[in-house]
């Protein structure tokens, strides 16, 4: 697949659509996981990957190949996402951190052992500004100055807004892994 | 918790989610199809040609053809003057101009409005009648003429007195007088005066109805080109040389006899007007070329990834015109133009030392000026160091502002111009004096740029082009709707090695014009 990637780029900046549809079938699903991370709904999510397919087909002549064209693909999926809840205003919801949901010095859970789905469904029930900022914190690997740029809200409220997603998915964490433990214990006795 | 737990956590979380997919539904890609399709069917429309300059430099050059066409024809043409003091001749009765014996006393039959031979005696004197001294001769006209013409205006309508004040009737108990034929004022369209000229002669009988004159207080001349050619078409000699003949003719009748309606089809026609203009601007910003900062960070390509988009901008406009002739006009004005934009790039550069920021537009901008001292004071972006930048993909949009004022100058050819509701076809050129740009980027820091930074141009040349609506509400006011668009001709701004900008507006003005 790889070997073929260049071809691959070719054809789509030559807008053949047998081209288009092959990039599409090797990085549809990656591309959909990733506007499920960022959204809530899975309309809402297909909304946005058709945004940012096109958009991958309209600007393939800007890809020069320094890059793999998996994380220049990410890129625009995730900028389509954040222009898809920008409109929608959703960014602008950043509550006050509660004390109770600042991070608490604890044992630190792994998340060996859960499903990728399960962790999927933890993120989509961050509120909506908690949500953004873990994704590019946390998984996307901004800093919280760029994200402060990129949302338009001060560093601060990036890193208050991040420790409060961290926190919620510990205690979402913990509580899922007691009751794992406790239905294991269950089983044994 | 240690700063090495936290980058466990998150790095558990990127390994999680590295190859992490999920099937997008089947119709995703269906509906991704549709929507290139329509792209590409839209893109078909052959939309180019209006990026050529060279094309947008002959519309302009045509726009001013068509501009000075119409003066140049006026100026070539008889002036009303020159028609006069030639009438006058005439009716001095020593005037030795062509006027033509066309008379033909042959009744009942289908004889020529011009005889043949009669275009021989081109010069030959006017004979004058005594009882009305200093009169123009007059065509006969066959009888077959009149019953194309409107039954008012036949030689066997009802009597109807127009400019009896200062027609006096001459002479012939068979009512032939030249007053019997004149329609009363408000039922007479313009070409009335020809008409009767012909119609008068056609009662052919007597030998002197053919010497029927008209005489009047004032001249004007009449070269109505449909009539002339309907007329002269039903000639057997052909058309040159009846627009000769009846070309020559003048009819005498007082101006202020004329009914109000036919004044506002007057040639010497002005108006002034105010109108508002909802548009789109769209400063149409090229990078063609990365600025060092970005060349340095490796960025070139996203720096030329840049575009512009149209925002809802205004144009308050006042103007003014002059009417040329029946249908070409000239008009210009002066407009305030507030043109707002946005400016979107895939990226900007952040400078490590100072933690500040630039998108391409704005680094093209203050690194394009040979000093940077203003930019230093009033954007705080001094000190911008353009080897220690790194580029953030990052989307951002900037707000991108202009303020203008405009000066258009274009010609009008007017469709239906008698009518309540007339179209104009415009065309010519605008002046455009650069005012201010404002940039502001999401984080809300200004640039703001006069003339006097020397970055962008006073002066721009913009093409132009639109169709109005007038609607006549009342005997002075039109109501006007107007679709205009417009395009630069040259870039906006003095340096164009890494920028370019040629502005294009669209935008549909509502105004009222007073006629005077």
């Amino acid at each position: 697949m790889i070997e073929n990637e260049q071809e691959l780029v070719e054809g789509c900046r030559q807008g053949e659509r047998q081209a288009q549809r092959r990039l599409y079938d090797v990085f549809g699903g990656k591309m959909f996981a990733i506007c499920l991370r960022y959204v809530r709904h899975r309309a809402d999510a297909e909304d946005v990957l058709q945004d940012a397919f096109i958009k991958i087909y309209e600007n393939m002549h800007s890809f020069r190949g320094e890059a793999p064209l998996q994380y220049w693909m990410k890129s625009i999926v995730v900028n389509t996402a954040l222009k898809h809840l920008r409109r929608q205003k959703h960014t602008l919801e950043l509550d006050e951190v509660n004390g109770s949901e600042l991070p608490t010095s604890g044992p630190e859970i792994t998340l060996a052992g859960f499903q990728m789905q399960q962790l999927l469904g933890f993120i989509q029930e961050l509120p909506p500004g908690c949500q953004t900022i873990f994704n590019l914190f946390a998984i996307e690997g901004y800093q919280h100055n760029e994200i402060a740029r990129l949302l338009d809200i001060s560093e601060g409220t990036s890193k208050s807004q991040y420790s409060r997603a961290r926190c919620l998915l510990q205690k979402k964490l913990n509580k899922e892994q007691r009751f794992d433990n406790e239905s294991v214990r269950k089983t044994q006795i | 918790m240690s700063q090495s737990e936290k980058h466990k956590f998150e790095e558990e979380w990127q390994r999680a989610f590295e190859s992490a997919a999920q099937t997008p539904p089947t119709s995703a890609w269906a509906d991704i199809e549709a929507r290139l399709d329509a792209r590409k069917s839209a893109a078909v429309v052959p939309l180019a040609w209006w990026r050529s300059p060279r094309v947008l430099y002959a519309a302009a050059v045509a726009a001013l053809l068509l501009l000075s066409w119409p003066v140049l024809r006026l100026s070539q043409s008889r002036s009303p003057d020159e028609v006069a003091s030639e009438s006058t001749k005439l009716s001095s009765g020593a005037a030795t101009t062509s006027v033509p014996e066309l008379a033909d006393r042959a009744p009942e039959t289908t004889m020529p409005l011009i005889r043949p031979e009669a275009t021989t005696q081109a010069s030959a004197p006017v004979r004058p009648t005594t009882a009305e001294p200093g009169t123009q001769r007059l065509a006969s006209a066959p009888s077959a003429v009149a019953p194309a013409l409107p039954s008012a205006l036949r030689a066997d309508a009802p009597e109807r007195s127009f400019a009896s004040g200062f027609m006096p009737k001459t002479g012939g108990d068979d009512g032939t007088t030249v007053n019997g034929f004149m329609p009363k004022s408000g039922e007479l369209p313009n070409q009335t005066p020809t008409i009767i000229a012909i119609t008068s002669s056609s009662r052919h009988g007597k030998p002197e109805d053919t010497e029927r004159v008209i005489m009047g207080s004032s001249t004007v001349p009449l070269r109505t080109p449909a009539l002339t050619f309907q007329i002269a078409r039903r000639s057997p000699i052909g058309t040159s040389e009846g627009v000769v003949h009846l070309a020559q003719r003048a009819v005498h009748f007082d101006e202020a006899e004329l009914p109000s309606w036919t004044r506002r089809g007057r040639v010497r026609e002005l108006w002034a007007g105010v109108s508002l203009m909802p548009g789109l601007f769209n400063p149409k910003i090229d990078v063609t070329t990365a600025p060092a900062a970005f060349s340095n960070a490796k960025a070139s390509r996203e720096s030329l990834a840049s575009a512009s988009r149209g925002q809802l901008s205004y144009s308050v406009q006042l103007h003014g015109g002059k009417r040329l002739s029946r249908r070409w006009s000239v008009e210009t004005g002066v407009s305030y133009l507030r043109g707002n934009s946005d400016f979107n790039s895939p990226g900007y550069i952040l400078d490590a030392t100072t933690s500040k920021s630039q998108n391409v537009l704005e680094n093209a901008l203050t690194t394009g000026k040979s000093s940077n001292d203003y930019f230093s004071t009033i954007a705080g972006t001094n000190n911008f160091d353009k080897s220690n930048g790194a580029y953030i993909a990052l989307d951002q949009n900037a707000v991108n502002n202009y303020r203008y004022v405009q000066v258009p100058v274009q010609a009008g050819y007017t469709l239906n111009p008698d009518g309540r509701l007339s179209y104009t076809l415009l065309g010519g050129v605008v002046a455009n004096l650069f005012l201010q740009n404002q940039i502001q980027d999401s984080q809300g820091a200004t640039l703001k740029t006069t003339a006097d930074d020397g970055i962008y141009r006073g002066l721009n040349w913009s093409a132009s082009t639109g169709v109005r609506m007038n609607y006549r509400l009342a005997e002075h006011w039109d109501a006007t709707l107007t679709g205009s668009y417009q395009k630069a001709l040259a870039s906006i701004l003095h340096d164009s090695r890494t920028l370019d900008s040629r502005p294009q507006l669209y935008g549909v003005a509502w105004g009222v014009r007073y006629v005077f």
